[in-house]
């Protein structure tokens, strides 16, 4: 969060640049089983942000230093194609990604049951192919989808989605020049049927009672995303033949 | 991981090839079904999708400005690059840039560079000061055989949808990249004993060599690799040179339609 | 098939869906119990057998039992034991105690080599989950002729049909002997043609994931129309 609290981006009539409500999201779409050499796969398109996630496994963990003797581990990686964003990036070793790929595996550890898997692997494979913001919850909403596309056991899904703050404002999902000139951004990732939370981050300027209109917002537009990963799973099993 | 070989896969493989029989079904240069879709990645300045058969493959165009070296003040210069990374199949593992990964992107970027399909120095803004900087990059999603055509074709296509953005860097208007040629690759894999065009994901696991073909518009061949264990008679090679023409015709006409 | 449908209940479920359980069913496979309530954990058809509730899961990773056949790979070997893949999430172990032959320490390779096929029957599996195959018994053997193909070892009940009729019909179309495993591999023998049809029946079990059995049927009489 830069700061700029001074940008405008909320016009007089109080939509956002984009023509958006203050608790309005971009368009998603969901789709799975997009890629034909994995075990799982989810393609999830939310405003300009493409990612692809391929789920291999559960397989023999290997180098043996990293299996669990009482669970699967969950191998994940978070990669931004070089083409995704406005500058191209570098392939290679990034601490952004190393760290989004760290929480992501950690949240979804969250709703697996890993526990049915001693000493083996799972791997969770998230490309980013186009960034426009909120990259990180486009992966973690997708990786839950291609995880059930897998039929890995799971408690529940995963919905991650943002709310933050411009011009004093609390929004829902922010588009880049939000996330550019905002003021706060609150990513969380939640279970659609417990309401429980499996990721938090948070970074920006936020009082308790903006905090609270963020998680509300938020919670609202889980059970909105949560429909579309359930159509998104169930078409794949009723449409085709006819 | 290493994959083993199943030897009833090589066995099959053997036997329908005395046969003339391919393992799903096709004749020996016949391809799968392709779709090709261009300018789908809003970030890059060009782009394509390729699905062939269960492979696929994006491909994005990013432009920088550099300054020029010395002994080459109006060239500009393209960097072709292809990855594959953990997500296209369970056999690739993470960590550095294998070494058929680096061959993938080299044999792909020689094709694309000796067809002198973008001339260097097109790619001039001020002489001496600042030239522009092609970074190609392909990304394969999913390997189901005969991924080096599938990226070629991915390569070739994006460049030819990409729009040069010197508005951004204002230096000047956005105008299209000029790509004068369109280089084609065809690859080959030694099956069952004998040469067959595009290969799966289980001719590639169950067979030999493999020869990738990169010819310009004129028919003129531009890059030769032969990957893997194997060797080939130059008759053998004579009658792959030959299909790869026709291949390569063909392949060309969908980029025209897509493009156009 | 001794599965009972559930009628009005009988449903698709989705990882998280709350299932009602007023008749204090238990929990199968695809189904965990989070205090008094019962959660499906996998996408796939919501049954009902003597009381258990579970879900016939559409994908999912083979899961070695007891008792079951296997198509395995050899992947390594060592002076005594062989190693197979079997597409689960563990390798499998046949010692050659187990074996057919009468095998001398460090002498495997006389027998079976990495990349051989074999059909074989997991025999058991310990605390730590490892597979412990057997290779005596009847049918167990080498596999040296035909192709191994993989269907999924959810789509293998599809393959089979109700009854074995898909199976049949399929055998008596191509021609072909047909071993079905459990680990959702199967062992196709017979002409090359009918091995074809074989395969690309398998292909469109794979590509269109059906919903129940009808519509196997049906895919099963279009792709015989077709070819």
């Amino acid at each position: 969060m830069g700061g700029y609290g001074d940008v405008e981006l909320i016009k007089e009539n109080g939509e956002r640049l984009d023509g958006r409500l203050a608790d309005e999201l971009r368009p998603i779409k969901i789709e799975v089983g997009v890629l034909p050499a994995a075990r799982g796969s989810c393609r999830m398109t939310w405003g300009l942000n493409i990612a692809e996630v391929a789920v291999y496994g559960p397989m023999e963990a290997h180098p043996r230093k990293i299996q669990r003797p009482d669970r699967a581990v969950l191998d994940v990686r978070y990669n931004m194609a070089p083409f995704s964003t406005s500058d191209r990036i570098r392939p290679g070793f990034n601490r952004r990604s190393r760290e989004i790929s760290k929480v992501t595996a950690e949240a979804l550890e969250s709703i697996v049951m890993v526990e049915m898997f001693p000493r083996s692997k799972i791997r969770v494979e998230i490309e980013i192919l186009c960034a426009e913001a909120g990259t990180r919850c486009c992966g973690i909403t997708a990786a839950a989808v291609a995880l059930a596309d897998a039929g890995i056991p799971m408690k529940d899904l995963l919905v991650s989605v943002a709310a933050g703050k411009i011009n004093d404002v609390v929004v829902l999902d922010l588009d880049k020049a939000e996330d550019n000139y905002g003021q706060a951004d609150l990513p969380v990732g939640i279970m659609p049927n417990t309401e429980e939370l499996a990721f938090l981050q948070m970074d920006g300027d936020l009082s308790p009672e903006e905090f609270n209109l963020a998680m509300e917002y938020n919670m609202k537009a889980a059970k909105e995303i949560h429909k579309l990963q359930v159509e998104a799973l169930k078409s794949k099993y009723t449409g085709g033949l006819e | 991981m290493v994959e083993i070989v199943p030897r009833l896969l090589r066995d099959q493989l053997k036997k329908l090839a005395e046969n003339d029989s391919r393992i799903d079904g096709r004749n020996r240069f016949e391809r799968r079904e392709i779709n090709l879709e261009t300018n789908i990645l809003t970030n890059a300045e060009g782009s394509s999708k390729v699905s062939w058969g269960g492979t696929v493959v994006y491909a994005g165009v990013k432009f920088s400005l550099r300054e020029p070296y010395s002994d080459r003040p109006a060239d500009g210069s393209l960097m072709t690059s292809a990855e594959l990374r953990p997500v296209a199949h369970l056999r690739y593992e993470p960590g550095p840039p294998s070494p058929e990964s680096i061959e993938l992107g080299r044999v792909v970027d020689r094709g694309i560079r000796e067809s002198g399909c973008i001339e260097l120095s097109s790619l001039c803004v001020v002489p001496g000061e600042s030239v522009w900087n092609v970074n190609l990059d392909i990304h394969v999603m999913s390997d189901d055989g005969n991924i080096f055509d599938a990226c070629a074709l991915a390569g070739i296509a994006a460049l030819r949808t990409a729009t040069v953005p010197a508005e951004k860097h204002d230096v000047g208007e956005d105008h299209p990249l000029p790509v004068s040629k369109t280089p084609i690759m065809c690859s080959y894999k030694k099956v069952g004993g004998r040469f067959v065009y595009d290969p799966n994901e289980q001719e590639e696991l169950g067979g030999d060599e493999r020869i990738h073909i990169t010819l310009g518009d004129d028919g003129h061949v531009h890059s030769l690799q032969k990957g893997l264990k194997g060797t080939f008679s130059t008759a053998e090679f004579a009658e792959i040179f030959d299909n790869a023409s026709t291949q390569a015709a063909e392949l060309r006409n969908l980029i025209e339609e897509k493009v156009n | 098939m001794n599965e009972v449908y559930f009628g009005a209940r009988e449903r698709l479920v989705i990882p998280g869906d709350k299932i009602e359980n007023e008749k204090g069913h238990s929990a199968g496979s695809g189904i965990v119990k989070i205090e008094r309530d019962l959660v499906a954990t996998q996408v796939g058809q919501l049954m009902e057998n003597n009381g258990t509730i579970y879900v016939q899961a559409f994908n999912s990773a083979y899961m070695p039992r007891s008792g079951d056949l296997v198509i395995g790979n050899v992947t390594s070997m060592k002076s005594n034991i062989w190693m197979l893949d079997i597409g689960g999430p563990f390798e499998a172990l046949l010692p050659m105690s187990l074996s057919p032959w009468n095998v001398q320490f460090g002498d495997l390779e006389e027998h079976m080599v990495v990349g051989d096929y074999a059909l074989l029957r997991v025999q058991e599996i310990d605390s730590q989950h490892g597979v412990v195959c057997t290779m005596k018994g009847i049918g167990l053997r080498k596999i040296s002729t035909g192709v191994v193909e993989y269907v999924g070892s959810n789509s293998i009940r599809q393959f089979i049909g109700t009854k074995g009729t898909n199976l049949q019909k399929i055998k008596e179309f191509s021609g072909c002997r047909i071993t079905v495993a459990d680990n959702g591999r199967i062992w196709i023998e017979g002409e090359d043609e009918g091995i074809l049809q074989v395969r690309e029946f398998c292909q469109s079990l794979n590509s269109n994931s059906n919903f129940n059995h009808s519509k196997t049927d049906k895919l099963l009489q279009n792709r015989m129309e077709e070819i």
